[in-house]
């Protein structure tokens, strides 16, 4: 299996033609860490559906000072790469080192001058960033097989989310054993009848 | 005759590997415990749920027989106990809310949640872990 098949439905009485953002968060990193905006679901009408998947592998990329964006290399949890000098400039490669913990993905400044950002992506979209990496330093991306999932207004993927957003979304979903689920969404409406928004997993598949 | 396999853990997404020094001091565990008939087919799992929103060393309910064919089942309160008078009762500062259920799949036999908790009613969905139909025997 390389990928969760999942497909969210819109079963809200919303009216306000709310967005969907979907995130995870990187948990090796300590406090402080900000999450990254991955999926945003926009005009996802009553009634309609909006399927989408879950890779289980990354693609990573870095930047360095001068504004170079090295292609996204295709990643899997264990791998290290780093990001050196070579006769055409900076370049990322994957490490013969593999990363300290086989859960974590590593980006590594292996540069003698100027710092790096780091930047992991899920199925072609950003999903969490390291920025200033000093050489000699690494970015470390670790994640649970959850995503958190809520309703937020005006954002848009690849947005780092703030924690006063974060704490407005209080969803987790596991993904641990799916391979397939729809995501339903109830709830909302106007005025004194509205309820909170809710989600649900039905047709779930191990 | 039954017998049981080793316990499984899992912990909510704001698990932190130490407590917080006021509430919420951590989030939940749960743990599931199978068991096995003497062919070593699956019968029933022991769920444990700890709550550490209040508490820090964790308010536990159990259910003890959890079968495929029961279906959603609530998550049951802590016995009560007597509280200190500095303290609630521990059914008050238990704040896991919600069903559990055993799912078969072709895979394994699955935990699966919907429930809230915490002081924001943080929400968990999905599968949480894995039971193997038939216990591995070395």
């Amino acid at each position: 299996m390389n990928s969760i098949k999942l497909n969210f439905i819109n079963k809200s009485q919303d009216e306000n033609n709310s967005n969907i953002v979907i995130f995870q968060q990187n948990v090796a990193e300590s406090f402080g860490e900000l999450a990254i905006a991955w999926k945003v679901i926009k005009n996802c009408g009553r009634l309609d559906n909006h399927p989408f998947v879950y890779p289980l592998q990354f693609e990573v990329c870095a930047s360095d000072s001068y504004g170079n964006y090295t292609p996204q290399l295709t990643a899997y949890d264990g791998q290290a790469f780093e990001m050196v000098k070579d006769h055409s400039g900076d370049v990322l490669m994957v490490s013969p080192t593999p990363a300290t913990s086989p859960n974590e993905v590593e980006v590594r400044n292996n540069l003698t001058k100027g710092a790096i950002n780091a930047n992991i992506y899920k199925d072609g979209k950003l999903l969490a960033a390291k920025t200033n990496l000093a050489p000699a330093q690494k970015a470390v991306f670790e994640f649970h097989p959850r995503i958190y999932i809520g309703v937020v207004s005006q954002i848009e993927e690849g947005d780092v989310m703030n924690s006063a957003i974060i704490s407005q979304i209080n969803t987790e979903i596991s993904l641990y054993g799916l391979s397939s689920a729809d995501i339903v969404m109830t709830g909302g409406g106007p005025g004194k009848t509205s309820s909170p928004f809710q989600f649900h997993l039905e047709n779930i598949n191990a | 005759m039954t017998n049981v396999a080793s316990i499984k853990t899992w912990y909510s997404g704001n698990w932190k590997s130490s407590n917080r020094k006021k509430p919420p001091y951590n989030g939940i565990k749960i743990q599931g415990t199978p068991t096995y008939d003497q062919d070593n087919k699956f019968l029933s799992a022991k769920v444990s749920f700890f709550d550490y929103t209040y508490d820090p060393d964790g308010l536990q309910s159990d259910i003890d027989e959890l079968t495929p064919e029961q279906g959603w089942t609530a998550i049951p309160m802590p016995p009560y106990s007597p509280p200190s008078p500095s303290d609630p009762p521990n059914q008050e500062s238990f704040t896991i809310n919600g069903h559990v259920e055993l799912v078969s799949q072709p895979s394994g036999m699955y935990l699966r949640i919907r429930l809230h908790f915490g002081i924001m009613a943080h929400e968990e969905l999905g599968f949480i872990m894995k039971f193997d139909q038939t216990k591995k025997t070395p």
